[in-house]
């Protein structure tokens, strides 16, 4: 009732934690079964050890959170001992990546295709591309098709392409990864945002600005949805401010096939437990299949 | 030694006492029994029914014993201000035990300031340690009084409206310099506290002190690399690689 298919993947539900949410997984064993969600998706992982920025890192806000962790990792070196932990459960294992140049990006979907483990990729282009000046990737579709040509030349694996919000084009963007060869885009990352305490005049965060989550980017996060859907044919899956099955429900109706949880693991670290029984529920008591739901918006 | 396993808690806010100015317990009914917890755990706790605060805040466990559990705190927020003012009974969830703990040496000295002593009480009162030094700023702010004076406590107060006028840490200071033997200090209180204990561990030499530190958090177990803070060795988390640290793991040699 709950199984979709994304890309050459299938999931048991439509239910994922965000990257950098959930760890590697491990830590939520004590929490609930892994084997029970439709894919763990990992913390985002580079070619080198990254150190992440200068705290404070976190910020609360009334209806979000603002974080700055400047996509601390240990490396794919290390990393790799944690995939290995991660073969005693059935379920697909996502692994989130980026990096700071093409060659930075390929060299890691080299690495991780060779890992059985891992059932696909997600590739975050949220990031400052340093050689270009520190222009985030994820904001020319040219710069976008040709980075995910590029790395599907070095994985048969599937490729999930993780949008950034930041930017006027969205659309195109994800038409130029749909293009390219992505399976599936994830819609979407965090918003770029500030604060600022008045007593001391200085930033909240230490790394001045970070990204913005939780329940207050849902209407623009379901939008961005909504209007990508209608421009590609690749599956797209929502991230951003899912918090209670309603959330879910929506972005399922504007036509995303899976989510991912994010900020509210931190309210609840059994929440993709609960929120799978919630769906089930749902399309048990409304006599439904979870394909009569996806895209059902009537205009 | 074995780790307690962490797990999620659907609890009932039963009882509540003020037991100073801005400073309240209160007794939390859990749907299971708590599993085994050591001195310096904490729990992550999330007012359920509330939508702001969106995320929990830590607390350390006073006392944990079968299904309730006890925190200690100062009203300083949000969150506190809630759980101080809410109408009884309500429900919260929480997740724990957390994060590392205190040593467990043979004749250890322990030092608290303020709130610093919540976590550390139960220890006291078990008679872990060889001896006690706690602070308060004023008499308003002792509670647990008579239970510390039977464990010979000393105890201070910034003001003299209680026990010696003066910080703890200088009481502390006076002591410690005539001690002939190594000692362990577990300490737990404000970061100036712990900045003074680790002005005088470099001065005196013979001594070790570990502190528990505070920083925001949003998920309590390593997740979320939000709790991180600079040290000379580079970033630790102080939910899962602390709270408790060596003072010169935080501070330098
Ligand atoms: C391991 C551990 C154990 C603890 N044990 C106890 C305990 O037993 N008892 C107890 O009373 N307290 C304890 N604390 C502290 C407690 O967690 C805080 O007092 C609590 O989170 C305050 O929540 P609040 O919503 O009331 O305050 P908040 O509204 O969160 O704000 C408190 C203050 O911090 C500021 N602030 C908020 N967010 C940030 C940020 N990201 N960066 C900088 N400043 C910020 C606010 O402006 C405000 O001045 C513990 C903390 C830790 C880490
Ligand atoms: C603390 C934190 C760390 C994150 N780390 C990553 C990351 O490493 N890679 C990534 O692609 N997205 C990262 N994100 C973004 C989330 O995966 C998610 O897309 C975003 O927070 C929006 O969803 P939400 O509102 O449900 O949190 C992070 C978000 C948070 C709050
Ligand atoms: S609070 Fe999330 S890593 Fe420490």
């Amino acid at each position: 009732m709950l199984e979709i298919k994304i890309g050459n993947l299938f999931l048991k539900n439509p239910f994922m934690p965000a990257s950098g949410t959930f760890g590697s997984g491990l830590e939520y064993e004590d929490f609930g079964d892994l084997s029970e969600l439709g894919a763990v998706v990992t913390k985002g992982v580079s070619l080198k050890p990254k150190v992440g920025n200068k705290p404070p890192r976190i910020y609360e806000l009334p209806s979000g959170m603002l974080n700055s962790i400047g996509l601390e990792n240990v490396g794919i070196d290390k990393f790799t001992d944690i995939l290995n932990q991660l073969k005693a459960y059935k379920t697909n294992i996502v692994v989130n990546f980026f990096g700071n140049s093409f060659e930075e990006y390929i060299e890691v979907s080299k690495i991780l295709d060779e890992h059985n483990v891992v059932s696909c990729l997600e590739m975050n282009i949220s990031c400052p591309n340093i050689k270009e000046g520190g222009i985030c990737f994820g904001t020319d579709p040219h710069v976008i098709y040709s980075l995910v040509r590029n790395v599907k030349k070095v994985t048969k694996k599937d490729l999930w392409v993780k949008l950034t919000p930041n930017t006027g084009n969205i659309v195109s963007i994800a038409k130029a990864a749909e293009n390219a060869g992505a399976s599936a885009i994830v819609i979407a990352n965090t918003y770029t945002g500030m604060k600022v305490d008045i007593e001391t005049q200085k930033p909240a965060l230490g790394n001045i600005f970070g990204g913005y989550s939780g329940p207050a980017i849902k209407p623009i996060t379901l939008y961005h949805v909504f209007c990508c859907v209608r421009e590609v044919n690749i599956p797209i899956i929502a991230s951003g401010g899912i918090f209670n099955i309603e959330d879910v429900l929506e972005y399922l109706i504007v036509g995303a096939k899976a989510v991912q949880v994010g900020t509210a693991n931190f309210t609840n670290p059994c929440i993709l437990w609960d929120l799978i029984k919630d769906l089930k529920d749902y399309l048990i008591k409304k006599n439904l299949n979870i394909y009569d739901l996806i895209g059902s918006i009537k205009l | 030694m074995i780790e307690s396993r962490k797990s999620l808690f659907e609890g009932i806010i039963i009882g509540r006492k003020k037991l100073s100015d801005n400073i309240y317990h209160v007794e939390i009914e859990l749907n299971k029994e708590f599993s085994s917890y050591k001195y310096g755990n904490f729990v992550m706790l999330h007012l359920k029914e509330e939508s702001r605060p969106l995320l929990p805040r830590p607390f350390s466990i006073f006392k944990a014993k079968e299904r309730v559990l006890e925190l200690i705190f100062k009203v300083v927020g949000l969150a506190t201000n809630l759980l101080a003012t809410r109408p009884l009974p309500y429900s919260v969830k929480l997740w724990g035990p957390l994060g590392n703990s205190f040593p467990d040496k043979k004749d250890m000295f322990c030092i608290a300031g303020g709130l610093g002593l919540v976590p550390l009480y139960e220890s006291i009162i078990k008679g872990r340690y060889k001896k006690v030094f706690v602070g308060f700023k004023n008499k308003d702010e002792v509670y647990f009084l008579r239970s510390l004076l039977d464990k010979g406590a000393l105890i201070s107060t910034d003001d003299g409206s209680y026990g010696e006028k003066g910080f703890i840490t200088e009481f502390f200071y006076q002591c410690i310099i005539n001690e002939k033997d190594k000692v362990t200090v577990v300490a737990c209180g404000p970061r100036g506290f712990l900045k003074r204990l680790w002005e005088i561990e470099r001065e005196v030499k013979n001594i070790e002190i570990y502190g528990s530190f505070e920083t925001h958090m949003a998920c309590g177990f390593g997740v979320c690399l939000g709790c991180a803070i600079e040290t000379p060795k580079g970033m630790v988390k102080v939910c899962s690689d602390g709270p408790v640290f060596k003072l010169k793991d935080i501070f330098g040699e």
